[in-house]
Protein backbone atom coordinates (compact mmCIF):
# COMPACT_ATOMS: atom_id res chain seq x y z
CA UNK A 1 0.00 0.00 0.00
CA UNK A 2 1.26 3.23 -0.87
CA UNK A 3 0.25 6.14 0.77
CA UNK A 4 1.18 10.29 0.14
CA UNK A 5 1.82 11.73 3.77
CA UNK A 6 0.06 15.20 2.52
CA UNK A 7 -3.00 13.36 2.88
CA UNK A 8 -5.76 14.68 5.16
CA UNK A 9 -6.95 13.15 8.66
CA UNK A 10 -3.55 12.03 10.00
CA UNK A 11 -4.54 12.89 13.64
CA UNK A 12 -7.96 11.35 13.14
CA UNK A 13 -5.89 7.98 12.21
CA UNK A 14 -3.58 8.25 14.75
CA UNK A 15 -6.69 8.62 17.37
CA UNK A 16 -8.15 5.22 15.71
CA UNK A 17 -4.75 3.98 16.21
CA UNK A 18 -4.77 4.48 19.92
CA UNK A 19 -8.08 3.03 20.63
CA UNK A 20 -7.26 -0.17 18.69
CA UNK A 21 -4.35 -0.92 21.11
CA UNK A 22 -5.83 -3.35 24.19
CA UNK A 23 -4.03 -4.81 27.06
CA UNK A 24 -2.10 -7.99 26.84
CA UNK A 25 0.26 -9.04 24.30
CA UNK A 26 1.80 -5.58 22.46
CA UNK A 27 1.64 -4.84 19.19
CA UNK A 28 4.45 -3.84 17.09
CA UNK A 29 4.99 -1.45 14.59
CA UNK A 30 8.83 -1.56 12.45
CA UNK A 31 9.10 1.88 10.80
CA UNK A 32 11.83 1.77 7.86
CA UNK A 33 13.54 5.04 7.29
CA UNK A 34 15.03 5.23 3.59
CA UNK A 35 17.37 7.96 4.21
CA UNK A 36 19.84 8.97 1.64
CA UNK A 37 22.83 7.54 3.72
CA UNK A 38 21.40 3.92 4.19
CA UNK A 39 24.51 1.45 4.01
CA UNK A 40 21.70 -1.18 4.71
CA UNK A 41 19.63 -2.82 1.57
CA UNK A 42 16.24 -1.81 2.96
CA UNK A 43 15.10 -5.12 1.07
CA UNK A 44 17.46 -6.97 3.33
CA UNK A 45 15.81 -5.73 6.46
CA UNK A 46 11.91 -6.75 4.92
CA UNK A 47 13.54 -10.03 3.90
CA UNK A 48 14.43 -10.17 7.58
CA UNK A 49 11.10 -9.00 9.08
CA UNK A 50 9.28 -10.77 6.73
CA UNK A 51 8.35 -14.58 8.96
CA UNK A 52 7.02 -12.01 11.69
CA UNK A 53 4.68 -10.27 9.74
CA UNK A 54 2.05 -13.15 10.15
CA UNK A 55 2.56 -11.85 13.70
CA UNK A 56 0.70 -8.54 12.82
CA UNK A 57 3.38 -6.92 12.93
CA UNK A 58 3.22 -3.03 11.47
CA UNK A 59 5.67 -2.36 8.73
CA UNK A 60 5.99 0.90 7.56
CA UNK A 61 8.71 2.29 5.21
CA UNK A 62 8.78 5.97 5.08
CA UNK A 63 11.05 7.60 1.72
CA UNK A 64 11.81 11.11 0.76
CA UNK A 65 10.24 10.82 -2.85
CA UNK A 66 9.90 7.57 -4.93
CA UNK A 67 12.60 5.34 -4.35
CA UNK A 68 13.83 3.98 -7.61
CA UNK A 69 13.09 0.01 -6.58
CA UNK A 70 9.99 0.66 -4.97
CA UNK A 71 7.75 -2.48 -6.96
CA UNK A 72 10.69 -4.90 -5.53
CA UNK A 73 10.73 -3.09 -2.26
CA UNK A 74 6.98 -3.87 -2.44
CA UNK A 75 7.24 -7.62 -3.20
CA UNK A 76 9.45 -8.57 -0.20
CA UNK A 77 6.54 -7.18 2.11
CA UNK A 78 3.21 -6.76 0.41
CA UNK A 79 1.43 -5.97 3.50
CA UNK A 80 4.31 -2.91 3.74
CA UNK A 81 2.93 0.78 4.37
CA UNK A 82 4.76 2.79 2.07
CA UNK A 83 4.47 6.57 3.07
CA UNK A 84 6.26 8.98 -0.03
CA UNK A 85 7.17 12.32 1.28
CA UNK A 86 7.91 14.85 -1.07
CA UNK A 87 11.89 14.47 -2.20
CA UNK A 88 14.25 16.67 0.37
CA UNK A 89 12.07 15.80 3.34
CA UNK A 90 14.74 14.96 6.09
CA UNK A 91 15.14 12.09 7.69
CA UNK A 92 13.67 13.12 11.51
CA UNK A 93 10.96 14.56 9.66
CA UNK A 94 10.03 11.30 8.13
CA UNK A 95 10.64 9.39 11.21
CA UNK A 96 8.20 11.88 12.85
CA UNK A 97 5.28 11.17 10.34
CA UNK A 98 5.89 7.67 10.05
CA UNK A 99 5.30 7.77 13.74
CA UNK A 100 2.12 9.23 13.45
CA UNK A 101 0.53 7.03 11.09
CA UNK A 102 2.34 3.40 13.48
CA UNK A 103 -0.52 1.73 15.43
CA UNK A 104 1.70 -0.56 17.37
CA UNK A 105 2.33 0.23 21.27
CA UNK A 106 6.09 -0.32 20.74
CA UNK A 107 7.13 1.35 17.90
CA UNK A 108 11.16 0.15 16.21
CA UNK A 109 12.50 2.61 13.90
CA UNK A 110 15.06 1.96 11.45
CA UNK A 111 17.35 4.49 9.76
CA UNK A 112 18.97 1.60 7.51
CA UNK A 113 22.49 2.77 9.16
CA UNK A 114 23.59 0.23 11.31
CA UNK A 115 24.53 -3.23 9.89
CA UNK A 116 22.82 -5.41 12.62
CA UNK A 117 19.18 -3.32 12.56
CA UNK A 118 17.56 -6.18 10.83
CA UNK A 119 18.60 -8.85 13.73
CA UNK A 120 18.01 -6.29 16.04
CA UNK A 121 14.14 -6.02 15.09
CA UNK A 122 14.38 -9.39 15.58
CA UNK A 123 15.23 -9.99 18.69
CA UNK A 124 12.60 -7.00 19.69
CA UNK A 125 9.69 -8.96 17.83
CA UNK A 126 10.69 -12.46 19.81
CA UNK A 127 10.98 -10.25 22.81
CA UNK A 128 7.83 -8.74 22.91
CA UNK A 129 5.79 -11.84 21.32
CA UNK B 1 35.75 -8.22 31.16
CA UNK B 2 34.74 -9.87 28.40
CA UNK B 3 34.20 -6.76 26.46
CA UNK B 4 32.49 -2.92 26.22
CA UNK B 5 29.35 -2.96 28.47
CA UNK B 6 26.48 -2.39 26.10
CA UNK B 7 24.62 0.31 26.56
CA UNK B 8 20.45 0.93 26.82
CA UNK B 9 19.37 5.06 27.40
CA UNK B 10 15.66 5.06 28.82
CA UNK B 11 13.84 7.87 29.03
CA UNK B 12 10.15 7.72 30.27
CA UNK B 13 7.98 11.21 29.27
CA UNK B 14 4.56 12.17 30.24
CA UNK B 15 3.29 15.15 28.20
CA UNK B 16 6.80 17.23 28.06
CA UNK B 17 7.25 17.99 24.15
CA UNK B 18 8.64 21.38 25.66
CA UNK B 19 11.72 19.57 27.41
CA UNK B 20 11.94 15.75 25.23
CA UNK B 21 13.52 17.38 22.27
CA UNK B 22 16.57 19.33 24.00
CA UNK B 23 16.62 16.07 26.69
CA UNK B 24 16.88 13.61 23.84
CA UNK B 25 19.55 15.77 21.58
CA UNK B 26 21.80 16.18 24.31
CA UNK B 27 21.76 12.29 24.75
CA UNK B 28 22.71 12.16 21.00
CA UNK B 29 25.50 14.55 21.06
CA UNK B 30 27.09 12.00 23.93
CA UNK B 31 30.82 11.10 23.32
CA UNK B 32 29.97 8.11 21.91
CA UNK B 33 29.50 6.19 18.38
CA UNK B 34 25.97 5.74 18.29
CA UNK B 35 25.87 1.93 17.53
CA UNK B 36 27.43 1.84 21.11
CA UNK B 37 24.28 2.29 22.85
CA UNK B 38 19.96 2.07 22.47
CA UNK B 39 18.22 5.06 23.02
CA UNK B 40 14.37 3.99 24.52
CA UNK B 41 11.56 6.32 24.84
CA UNK B 42 8.41 5.39 27.00
CA UNK B 43 5.59 7.83 26.40
CA UNK B 44 3.60 7.52 29.23
CA UNK B 45 0.35 7.88 27.77
CA UNK B 46 1.02 11.82 26.51
CA UNK B 47 -1.33 13.91 24.81
CA UNK B 48 0.98 16.91 23.55
CA UNK B 49 3.01 15.07 20.91
CA UNK B 50 5.51 13.94 23.02
CA UNK B 51 5.49 10.48 20.88
CA UNK B 52 5.93 12.42 17.98
CA UNK B 53 8.51 14.04 19.05
CA UNK B 54 10.50 10.47 20.85
CA UNK B 55 10.15 9.75 17.18
CA UNK B 56 12.27 11.77 15.37
CA UNK B 57 15.44 10.71 17.61
CA UNK B 58 14.81 7.29 19.63
CA UNK B 59 15.30 3.85 18.27
CA UNK B 60 12.42 2.47 20.20
CA UNK B 61 9.55 4.17 21.61
CA UNK B 62 7.03 2.71 23.36
CA UNK B 63 3.78 3.70 23.84
CA UNK B 64 1.52 3.13 27.21
CA UNK B 65 -2.31 3.10 26.27
CA UNK B 66 -4.66 4.49 28.73
CA UNK B 67 -4.01 6.66 32.18
CA UNK B 68 -0.40 7.88 33.02
CA UNK B 69 0.97 4.61 34.94
CA UNK B 70 4.40 7.07 35.97
CA UNK B 71 7.71 7.22 35.74
CA UNK B 72 8.20 3.41 37.35
CA UNK B 73 6.34 1.74 35.39
CA UNK B 74 7.49 3.56 32.42
CA UNK B 75 11.04 2.61 33.61
CA UNK B 76 10.78 -0.66 33.74
CA UNK B 77 8.81 -1.40 30.59
CA UNK B 78 11.14 0.46 28.89
CA UNK B 79 13.88 -1.72 31.01
CA UNK B 80 12.08 -4.98 29.77
CA UNK B 81 12.38 -4.38 26.26
CA UNK B 82 16.23 -2.93 26.51
CA UNK B 83 18.87 -5.03 25.46
CA UNK B 84 21.91 -3.40 27.35
CA UNK B 85 24.32 -5.23 30.15
CA UNK B 86 23.75 -1.89 31.63
CA UNK B 87 20.84 0.24 31.78
CA UNK B 88 21.01 4.18 32.23
CA UNK B 89 17.44 6.77 33.24
CA UNK B 90 17.55 10.02 31.73
CA UNK B 91 14.98 12.44 33.15
CA UNK B 92 12.60 13.76 30.17
CA UNK B 93 13.67 17.36 31.40
CA UNK B 94 17.13 16.57 31.95
CA UNK B 95 19.94 17.49 29.74
CA UNK B 96 22.97 15.50 30.04
CA UNK B 97 26.54 17.08 28.91
CA UNK B 98 28.68 15.50 26.04
CA UNK B 99 30.83 13.24 28.57
CA UNK B 100 28.03 12.55 31.04
CA UNK B 101 27.01 9.24 29.71
CA UNK B 102 30.35 7.63 28.39
CA UNK B 103 31.82 8.55 31.85
CA UNK B 104 29.68 7.12 34.03
CA UNK B 105 29.78 3.97 31.77
CA UNK B 106 33.62 3.90 31.95
CA UNK B 107 33.26 3.57 36.54
CA UNK B 108 30.99 0.96 35.80
CA UNK B 109 32.79 -0.47 33.50
CA UNK B 110 36.15 0.13 35.60
CA UNK B 111 34.52 -1.20 39.30
CA UNK B 112 32.88 -4.30 38.52
CA UNK B 113 31.93 -4.53 42.37
CA UNK B 114 29.66 -1.43 41.75
CA UNK B 115 26.19 -1.89 40.49
CA UNK B 116 24.81 1.71 39.88
CA UNK B 117 25.98 4.98 39.72
CA UNK B 118 23.90 8.39 39.28
CA UNK B 119 25.17 12.15 38.77
CA UNK B 120 24.36 15.16 40.65
CA UNK B 121 21.82 17.93 39.97
CA UNK B 122 23.80 21.22 38.33
CA UNK B 123 23.40 24.55 40.70
CA UNK B 124 23.07 26.30 36.94
CA UNK B 125 18.96 26.04 35.87
CA UNK B 126 18.04 25.56 32.63
CA UNK B 127 15.27 27.99 32.72
CA UNK B 128 15.91 32.23 33.96
CA UNK B 129 13.00 32.63 35.61
CA UNK B 130 13.68 32.98 39.70
CA UNK B 131 11.73 30.05 40.96
CA UNK B 132 13.14 27.73 38.46
CA UNK B 133 16.89 29.07 39.47
CA UNK B 134 15.83 28.45 42.97
CA UNK B 135 14.88 24.76 42.56
CA UNK B 136 17.97 24.62 40.96
CA UNK B 137 19.87 25.66 43.76
CA UNK B 138 18.22 23.64 46.55
CA UNK B 139 18.72 20.09 44.24
CA UNK B 140 21.97 21.62 43.89
CA UNK B 141 23.13 22.15 47.17
CA UNK B 142 22.30 18.88 48.79
CA UNK B 143 23.88 17.15 45.60
CA UNK B 144 27.14 18.98 46.70
CA UNK B 145 26.58 18.86 50.51
CA UNK B 146 26.51 14.99 50.21
CA UNK B 147 27.86 13.76 47.26
CA UNK B 148 29.75 11.23 49.50
CA UNK B 149 27.75 9.95 51.73
CA UNK B 150 24.18 9.26 49.95
CA UNK B 151 23.72 6.30 48.44
CA UNK B 152 20.23 7.56 46.11
CA UNK B 153 19.54 6.15 42.52
CA UNK B 154 18.80 9.19 40.79
CA UNK B 155 16.05 8.75 38.28
CA UNK B 156 17.48 12.14 36.82
CA UNK B 157 20.47 10.38 35.26
CA UNK B 158 21.11 6.79 36.92
CA UNK B 159 23.36 4.20 35.41
CA UNK B 160 22.19 0.65 36.83
CA UNK B 161 23.50 -2.50 36.07
CA UNK B 162 20.78 -4.64 34.53
CA UNK B 163 21.42 -7.91 36.79
CA UNK B 164 20.92 -5.33 39.81
CA UNK B 165 17.96 -3.87 38.48
CA UNK B 166 15.89 -7.18 38.20
CA UNK B 167 17.50 -8.95 41.34
CA UNK B 168 16.15 -6.06 43.50
CA UNK B 169 12.59 -6.26 41.93
CA UNK B 170 12.97 -3.16 39.87
CA UNK B 171 11.17 0.36 40.25
CA UNK B 172 7.91 -0.07 42.92
CA UNK B 173 5.24 0.74 40.39
CA UNK B 174 2.01 0.76 42.43
CA UNK B 175 3.59 3.26 45.35
CA UNK B 176 4.93 5.78 42.72
CA UNK B 177 2.51 6.97 40.50
CA UNK B 178 3.81 10.64 40.19
CA UNK B 179 7.20 11.33 39.53
CA UNK B 180 8.48 11.26 43.21
CA UNK B 181 11.32 9.63 44.96
CA UNK B 182 10.46 6.43 43.41
CA UNK B 183 14.40 6.54 42.57
CA UNK B 184 14.86 6.99 46.42
CA UNK B 185 13.30 4.20 46.80
CA UNK B 186 15.15 1.99 44.75
CA UNK B 187 18.29 3.24 45.58
CA UNK B 188 17.57 2.00 49.35
CA UNK B 189 16.12 -1.05 47.87
CA UNK B 190 19.39 -1.83 46.29
CA UNK B 191 21.20 -0.75 49.19
CA UNK B 192 19.25 -3.15 51.21
CA UNK B 193 20.20 -6.09 48.53
CA UNK B 194 23.94 -5.63 49.36
CA UNK B 195 24.47 -3.88 45.93
CA UNK B 196 27.07 -0.57 46.11
CA UNK B 197 25.50 2.29 44.67
CA UNK B 198 27.49 5.52 44.32
CA UNK B 199 26.74 9.25 42.94
CA UNK B 200 29.29 10.95 41.00
CA UNK B 201 29.79 14.68 41.36
CA UNK B 202 31.85 15.19 38.21
CA UNK B 203 29.49 15.60 35.82
CA UNK B 204 25.96 16.83 36.68
CA UNK B 205 23.27 17.28 34.67
CA UNK B 206 20.97 20.19 34.24
CA UNK B 207 17.48 20.71 34.49
CA UNK B 208 15.35 22.53 31.67
CA UNK B 209 11.86 22.06 33.42
CA UNK B 210 10.13 25.84 33.99
CA UNK B 211 9.00 25.92 37.88
CA UNK B 212 6.49 27.89 39.36
CA UNK B 213 5.64 28.58 42.84
CA UNK B 214 2.45 26.24 42.42
CA UNK B 215 4.53 23.56 41.01
CA UNK B 216 7.56 23.51 43.57
CA UNK B 217 4.65 23.83 45.97
CA UNK B 218 3.16 20.57 44.94
CA UNK B 219 6.47 19.07 44.47
CA UNK B 220 7.74 19.66 48.17
CA UNK B 221 4.26 18.94 49.14
CA UNK B 222 4.17 15.16 47.52
CA UNK B 223 8.09 14.65 48.69
CA UNK B 224 7.21 15.09 52.48
CA UNK B 225 4.08 13.39 52.68
CA UNK B 226 5.61 10.32 50.65
CA UNK B 227 8.72 10.47 52.97
CA UNK B 228 6.75 10.54 56.22
CA UNK B 229 3.81 8.35 55.03
CA UNK B 230 5.46 5.56 53.22
CA UNK B 231 9.60 5.83 53.14
CA UNK B 232 10.14 6.41 57.03
CA UNK B 233 11.65 10.20 57.33
CA UNK B 234 14.70 8.79 59.32
CA UNK B 235 15.63 5.93 57.63
CA UNK B 236 16.00 7.72 54.23
CA UNK B 237 17.38 11.17 55.99
CA UNK B 238 20.68 8.70 56.53
CA UNK B 239 20.68 6.70 53.47
CA UNK B 240 20.00 10.11 51.26
CA UNK B 241 20.91 13.06 53.12
CA UNK B 242 20.78 15.42 50.16
CA UNK B 243 17.09 14.62 49.34
CA UNK B 244 15.45 17.97 48.99
CA UNK B 245 12.62 17.81 51.60
CA UNK B 246 16.16 17.24 54.40
CA UNK B 247 17.58 20.20 53.60
CA UNK B 248 14.22 22.18 53.79
CA UNK B 249 13.83 20.70 57.25
CA UNK B 250 17.35 20.56 58.35
CA UNK B 251 16.74 24.43 59.24
CA UNK B 252 13.97 23.54 61.36
CA UNK B 253 15.61 22.57 64.92
CA UNK B 254 18.28 25.38 64.96
CA UNK B 255 15.06 28.26 63.83
CA UNK B 256 12.72 26.22 66.68
CA UNK B 257 15.91 26.73 69.34
CA UNK B 258 16.54 30.47 67.75
CA UNK B 259 12.84 31.47 68.06
CA UNK B 260 13.04 30.21 72.14
CA UNK B 261 15.85 32.04 72.92
CA UNK B 262 14.36 35.08 71.46
CA UNK B 263 10.73 34.42 73.31
CA UNK B 264 12.97 34.06 76.52
CA UNK B 265 14.46 37.04 75.84
CA UNK B 266 11.41 38.78 75.07
CA UNK B 267 9.93 37.87 78.56
CA UNK B 268 13.03 41.00 79.56
CA UNK B 269 11.89 43.22 77.53
CA UNK B 270 8.93 45.72 78.16
CA UNK B 271 5.88 45.26 75.74
CA UNK B 272 8.25 44.61 72.48
CA UNK B 273 6.30 46.24 69.44
CA UNK B 274 4.41 43.34 66.61
CA UNK B 275 7.21 44.53 64.33
CA UNK B 276 10.28 43.88 66.29
CA UNK B 277 8.70 40.58 67.33
CA UNK B 278 8.07 39.83 63.59
CA UNK B 279 11.51 41.00 62.69
CA UNK B 280 13.10 38.81 65.31
CA UNK B 281 11.33 35.63 63.94
CA UNK B 282 11.93 36.29 60.52
CA UNK B 283 15.89 36.87 61.63
CA UNK B 284 15.81 33.61 63.52
CA UNK B 285 14.88 31.82 60.50
CA UNK B 286 17.41 33.29 57.95
CA UNK B 287 20.05 32.27 60.57
CA UNK B 288 18.80 28.60 60.47
CA UNK B 289 18.64 28.92 57.07
CA UNK B 290 22.00 30.30 56.62
CA UNK B 291 24.10 27.78 54.74
CA UNK B 292 21.66 27.60 51.99
CA UNK B 293 21.62 31.01 51.42
CA UNK B 294 24.92 31.80 51.68
CA UNK B 295 24.94 28.81 49.08
CA UNK B 296 22.59 30.88 46.89
CA UNK B 297 24.67 34.20 47.20
CA UNK B 298 27.76 32.40 46.06
CA UNK B 299 25.90 30.87 43.06
CA UNK B 300 23.94 33.60 42.29
CA UNK B 301 24.81 36.61 44.15
CA UNK B 302 23.77 38.53 47.51
CA UNK B 303 20.08 39.83 45.31
CA UNK B 304 18.99 35.99 44.26
CA UNK B 305 19.51 35.04 47.91
CA UNK B 306 17.80 38.05 49.30
CA UNK B 307 15.23 37.33 46.81
CA UNK B 308 14.54 33.84 47.53
CA UNK B 309 14.28 33.83 51.51
CA UNK B 310 10.54 34.43 51.53
CA UNK B 311 10.04 31.86 48.96
CA UNK B 312 12.25 29.50 50.65
CA UNK B 313 10.60 29.69 54.01
CA UNK B 314 7.24 29.40 52.09
CA UNK B 315 8.65 26.18 51.10
CA UNK B 316 9.40 25.29 54.15
CA UNK B 317 6.47 25.62 55.79
CA UNK B 318 4.87 23.69 52.97
CA UNK B 319 7.71 20.90 53.28
CA UNK B 320 7.25 20.69 57.26
CA UNK B 321 2.74 20.55 57.01
CA UNK B 322 3.42 17.95 54.33
CA UNK B 323 6.05 16.07 56.78
CA UNK B 324 3.00 16.27 59.80
CA UNK B 325 0.14 15.47 57.30
CA UNK B 326 1.87 12.34 56.09
CA UNK B 327 2.66 11.46 59.75
CA UNK B 328 -0.88 11.80 60.58
CA UNK B 329 -2.13 9.59 57.05
CA UNK B 330 0.21 6.80 58.07
CA UNK B 331 -0.97 6.33 61.67
CA UNK B 332 -4.40 6.52 60.46
CA UNK B 333 -4.75 5.25 57.62
CA UNK B 334 -1.41 3.22 56.91
CA UNK B 335 0.99 2.85 54.33
CA UNK B 336 -0.96 2.46 50.75
CA UNK B 337 -1.07 -1.08 49.57
CA UNK B 338 -1.06 -2.77 46.79
CA UNK B 339 -3.83 -3.52 44.29
CA UNK B 340 -5.84 -6.59 44.66
CA UNK B 341 -3.98 -8.25 41.86
CA UNK B 342 -0.35 -7.20 43.13
CA UNK B 343 -1.21 -8.44 45.91
CA UNK B 344 -2.44 -11.84 44.35
CA UNK B 345 0.55 -11.78 42.20
CA UNK B 346 2.41 -11.55 46.30
CA UNK B 347 0.60 -14.40 47.71
CA UNK B 348 1.10 -16.73 45.00
CA UNK B 349 4.79 -15.97 45.32
CA UNK B 350 5.57 -14.06 41.93
CA UNK B 351 9.62 -13.77 42.60
CA UNK B 352 9.69 -10.33 40.16
CA UNK B 353 8.09 -7.89 42.77
CA UNK B 354 6.22 -6.06 41.83
CA UNK B 355 4.39 -7.61 39.17
CA UNK B 356 2.84 -5.30 36.54
CA UNK B 357 -0.17 -3.68 36.92
CA UNK B 358 -2.50 -4.54 33.53
CA UNK B 359 -4.26 -1.95 31.79
CA UNK B 360 -7.50 -1.61 31.89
Amino acid sequence: MIQSLTDDGLQQQQLLANKSRTAGKPRVSVVFVLSENHVVSPDRVLTQLEQHVEREVDVLVACAGQPANLSSLQRVIGSAQFLLAPAGTDTEDLRELAMARATGDVITLLNGTHLDEGAETQRRLAQTS
Amino acid sequence: MSGPLVLSVVVPVRNEAGYLRKSLQAILTSDMPRQAYELVVVDDGSTDGSAAIAGRFADTVIRLAGRGWGPAYACNRGAELTRGDVIAFVGSDVVVEPHTLPRMLDILAARPELHAVSATHASRSGAPNLMSKYWSLLLGFGSKRNVAATAAFGSHCGMIRRTALLSAGMYDEWRFKSACLEDVELGQRLKKSGHSVVITGEHPVTHVKRWDLRSIFREVWNRSVLLSRSLGYERTRSSVPGEVVFTLTRAVIPAMALLTTVALTAAFVARPSLSLRLFLCVAALVCANLPVLRFFARERGLFFAAAAVPVHLLTQSVGAVGLCVGWLMRDALGDPLPDAVTQAFAEVGVEKWPPVPRPL
